[in-house]
Parts: structure tokens; C-alpha cells; sequence
């Protein structure tokens, strides 16, 4: 006998042996009892009754969907908006460092733009430099946020400018502000009461001074006495250009000071208590995209409700970017801008060189 | 198999239902049962395999659309509730839950008296295979099933499906020639 007519002959053996196995259910429950059995659990089988499992789970389904989306809800309504409201004005900065000292201002000859950015919104350039390489510096906005005062200068004639900015972040020109002399390009600040504009010059009659002068403009472009409204020389100062991180930005409310070391972005109290870091170098670098760890090299503002600080690195290129960062727990971060081109390499933008647009009564004008 | 409507008097509708269940069973169950007994070596299993199954077939057969493959689907249904039963069985946490009754001492007889004497060894070797093993044998050899159609109906790859039965044919041959020696 082959191996295949052994094996067909063991088959025949096994399937007989099977159906006797099949039929040796001596003891089982007969087809009229299983019947019976199964009628007595289901019941009579209408349509509502044959869908009802699937019914089930779909209540089910909405059920759990409702509950998630209402927990969804919840969680929006309890947690803190993601960033800068209720005040997500515009954020004006330049891509050179106003100053009044000429060497570094009219560095390389490379002028600046003003760019306006906020949260969900690319850079706009609203000032550019033009084949000219014109400078324009330090924006500053209004205390009522409505107006945008920049210094310019295009050779020797010097302006400070002044723009009215449009709840869409379009800007129009609304006066022109002759500086006289011809020194460094003027850095302006507003008045706390949005009247006066005050910059120093180091020649304003151009003839060059020993110290620099504090001068004070009236918006209808008259010079004016400096008095009580008016920013201190302090207040006009200006940090170097190489960054400004290092040393503590106090908050409008005085609650908070910021500034970056090794351990990364620090908030302490204004007497040095209650120090916490904010972002590790390693976290501020993963959030502006940079490849190895960051430090912010300078933090040119606040947000006008001191709850976030405006950072920027040095992401190389050259170029920097720029993060609003939370001082409140739980700490949030937001990149505004992930690439912005300096005007030159030895010249960076840094505190003052950027302003946030104060927003009243919760709404931007 | 007549839909019925919920406009319909209750008792009418429950005497229909019945009805078509009992035809449903009738048709069925001999073969369905058949296959079960193999693959749990059981009787008592087995006919729950089959009364589970078949509820379940009878809950669900809105979802067959050809009915040309309700004897397959059956098929499929009760041999996948037999294996979960038999493997069942075979855990430890299931003897220990859900032994099986020593009844040796209620019996009046050899339970396999009537057995005929060629199937004694044959048997004794069948009830060593796994249940999946038994399940492929009995979906081939016994109801006729293709290899695909058994990999189909027990829900396993057909490479796996023909080891499984290589490997059944060759425990068996090896326990009955050590049987005969």
C-alpha cells in the first residue's frame, strides 16, 4: 500500500469515527427544548426588539460623546485662555537697535523695519527700510494704545513718526515730528498722560554734547519743558545691543521681575524671593524650533497686563525669534515669530526696541 | 423567516416567533451539534455551544444578506463558541470555577459501552488533540469544509489551518500505533 492510499484509508477511519462522535450526544437536550429555550430568552422578535442591542449602544455612544464634550467645555471654561488674552494687542519691534550712541545705531548702514505680530498672526511689515537702508527705531505705543510713535532717519534728516494702528494691524500716518540737529536717531517714549513724546539726543542743536539731552516733544511738534509726566533719563536709557537678559525686567505691575541664566527663564519676586524657572534652555530652545539648548537673549517687553514677557533668541542665521512666555502657574509659551532677520550681525534688537499695544476696556481700537 | 410587525397582537406575534424559531432549531441543530460534541468531546458542552450559538445566530441574522451562506455562518458561530468553551475547560481558572461533575459513581454503565471496539484507542488519541486541532478536523473531515473555508470559519490563516491538521493526523497515527504495540 502507497503512503497516499494509507493516508486516504486513515482519512475514511478518522471521518468515520467522527460521525459516530457527532451522533454520541446520547443525554443532549432535544432541537424542541433548545427551541423552546431560546424562545422563552428572547421573546417575540418585532423590529424595535431586534435593533434594541444596537439601540443600546448608540444611546450609549451619545451618552459618553455628550459627557466628554461637555467635560470638553468644562475644561475650556476653567482653564486659563492659551495666552495673551484679554489683552492680544499688537506687538510692534524692530530689527535694529534704537540707541543714542551713533556708533551703534548707524552700524553697517543696514537701516531697520517695524514689524507688527500678535498671537495667530505672521509678522506684517508695516515700516520698511527701503532700497534707502533707512533706520527706524523703537516703536512705542500710546498709553491709549491707538497711536505708534517710531524714530526715523534717512541721512541726516531725522523725524519721529507717528502711526495710527487699525484693529486689523493696518497703519496710517497721522504726523511727522522734524527732529532737528543731526545726532543719533531718536528713541522715543510716551508721556504716562499720551501727550508728549521725550528721546534723547546727544546733538540736538548739532553740535555734539558730553551727556545726552532729554528732550520733550508736544504732538503738535513744539518742544516742551521736561515735567512730572514725562519718562526719566532712566527711563530713556538704553541696555547694549549684545542683550539685556541678564538683568531683570520688572513687571508694569511691579509683582514679577524676569531674566535668563543657566537654569534658563527665571521669575523671581522684585526682592529676589520666590524664584522660579519658567523654561529650561532645553524647553525654550524645543519651543522657538532651535536645535540644542537656548537662553533668551534679551526680553524686550511685557505684555501691558504683566502676564506675559516678550523673548528673544538668538537662533542664529542672523536672525532671532521671538516667544511670548506666561509668568503665571501654569507656565504657558506661544512663538510669535520663529525667524526675524536682524538689520546686521553686530546689531540686535533688544529691551525697547519692542512694545505691546495696550488694550482698554478689553477690546483693541 | 416572516418579520414580525409590533402592530401584531402579542400572543399572535409570540406563537409566529416561536414558531420560527423551533423550524430554525429544527433545521439545524443535529449537524450543529455534531460539530460541537467534537470539538468539546462533551455533550453537555456541546449543547450549550449550540443553544448559545444558536440564539445568538437568531439574534443577529438580520446582519446575514445572503442566505445561501447561513449554513457557514452557523457553522462558524457555534465552532467558535465551542472552542471558547473547550479552552475554557482547559484553564485552570475554568476547572476551577466550572468542573466537570464526577459522575462515575451515578453511572449504571460503562458510558462507553456501546462504543464500538475499533474506535476505543482512536478515542482516547482524539481526546488528547487541542481543541483547535479537533476544530479543523471536524469543520474538514466530518462537515466537508475546504481548508480555506475551515481557516475562514475559524478565523485563522490557512497555513496555520493545514499545520493544525498535519499535525492532529500525525498525533494520531503516533497514539494508536503506540496503542496497538
Amino acid at each position: 500500500m502507497t503512503k497516499r492510499e494509507r493516508d486516504e484509508t486513515f482519512d475514511l477511519q478518522l471521518q468515520d469515527f467522527l460521525a459516530w462522535q457527532a451522533s454520541d450526544t446520547a443525554g443532549a437536550p432535544t432541537a424542541t427544548d433548545v427551541a423552546a429555550r431560546i424562545s422563552s430568552r428572547l421573546g417575540p422578535t418585532t423590529t424595535a426588539l431586534r435593533l434594541a442591542p444596537s439601540l443600546t449602544w448608540l444611546v450609549l455612544i451619545l451618552l459618553i460623546a455628550t459627557l466628554l464634550g461637555l467635560g470638553m467645555i468644562g475644561a475650556r471654561l476653567l482653564l486659563p485662555r492659551p495666552l495673551v488674552a484679554p489683552s492680544n494687542g499688537w506687538i510692534a519691534f524692530s530689527t535694529q537697535p534704537g540707541s543714542y550712541s551713533v556708533a551703534l545705531h548707524e552700524c553697517c548702514g543696514h537701516g531697520g523695519d517695524i514689524y507688527l505680530v500678535r498671537d495667530g498672526v505672521e509678522p506684517k511689515l508695516i515700516v520698511s527700510r527701503g532700497s534707502a537702508n533707512t533706520s527706524n527705531v523703537c516703536p512705542a505705543f500710546s498709553p491709549d494704545g491707538r497711536t505708534l510713535v517710531y524714530g526715523h532717519r534717512d541721512g541726516p534728516s531725522r523725524a519721529l513718526i507717528l502711526l495710527a494702528v487699525h484693529a486689523d494691524g493696518s497703519v496710517s500716518e497721522t504726523a511727522r515730528l522734524d527732529v532737528p540737529g543731526g545726532g543719533n536717531v531718536p528713541c522715543p517714549r510716551w508721556s504716562t498722560d499720551g501727550n508728549r513724546i521725550a528721546y534723547l539726543d546727544v546733538s540736538p542743536a548739532g553740535v555734539p554734547l558730553r551727556q545726552p539731552a532729554n528732550v520733550v516733544r508736544g504732538l503738535d511738534g513744539s518742544t516742551l519743558a521736561p515735567g512730572p509726566t514725562d519718562p526719566t533719563l532712566d527711563d530713556l536709557s538704553r541696555p547694549s545691543s549684545s542683550g539685556d537678559s541678564n538683568t531683570p525686567l520688572k513687571s508694569p505691575l511691579g509683582d514679577w521681575a524676569v531674566l535668563a541664566d543657566s537654569r534658563g527663564v527665571i521669575s523671581e519676586r522684585p526682592d529676589g524671593s520666590d524664584v522660579r524657572v519658567l523654561l529650561t534652555p532645553a524647553a525654550f530652545a524645543s519651543l522657538v524650533g532651535y536645535p540644542i539648548s537656548l537662553t533668551p537673549y534679551s526680553f524686550p517687553a511685557w505684555s501691558p497686563d504683566g502676564r506675559f514677557v516678550l523673548a528673544l533668541g538668538d537662533i542664529g542665521g542672523p536672525g532671532f525669534a521671538m516667544a511670548a512666555i506666561s509668568v503665571d502657574s501654569p507656565a504657558q509659551s506661544i512663538v510669535l515669530a520663529r525667524y526675524v532677520a536682524v538689520n546686521s550681525s553686530s546689531n540686535w534688537p533688544v529691551r525697547g526696541d519692542s512694545s505691546w499695544q495696550p488694550v482698554f476696556g478689553g477690546s483693541t481700537p | 423567516m416572516s418579520r414580525v410587525t409590533a402592530e401584531q397582537p402579542a400572543e399572535v406575534a409570540r406563537a409566529r416567533s416561536d414558531a420560527a424559531i423551533a423550524a430554525f432549531v429544527a433545521e439545524h441543530y443535529d449537524r450543529l451539534l455534531g460539530l460541537a460534541r467534537i470539538v468539546c468531546r462533551d455533550t453537555a458542552d456541546a449543547a450549550d455551544a449550540v443553544q448559545t450559538g444558536l440564539e445568538q445566530a437568531w439574534r443577529k441574522r438580520s446582519t446575514l444578506r445572503d442566505e445561501t451562506l447561513l449554513r457557514r455562518w452557523l457553522d462558524r458561530i457555534v465552532a467558535r463558541e465551542a472552542l471558547r468553551i473547550s479552552r475554557k475547560r482547559g484553564s485552570w481558572l475554568g476547572r476551577l470555577l466550572s468542573p466537570r461533575p464526577d459522575v462515575t459513581w451515578i453511572e449504571l454503565g460503562d458510558q462507553h459501552a456501546s462504543e464500538p471496539q475499533a474506535y476505543t484507542a482512536l478515542r482516547a488519541a482524539f481526546e488528547r488533540l487541542s481543541p483547535e486541532q479537533r476544530a479543523v478536523v471536524g469543520l474538514h473531515l466530518h462537515l466537508g469544509y475546504s481548508v480555506a473555508e475551515t481557516a475562514a470559519i475559524v478565523g485563522a490563516p490557512v497555513e496555520t489551518v493545514r499545520s493544525r491538521l498535519r499535525a492532529a493526523k500525525q498525533r494520531l497515527r503516533g497514539d494508536l500505533e503506540e496503542s496497538r504495540s
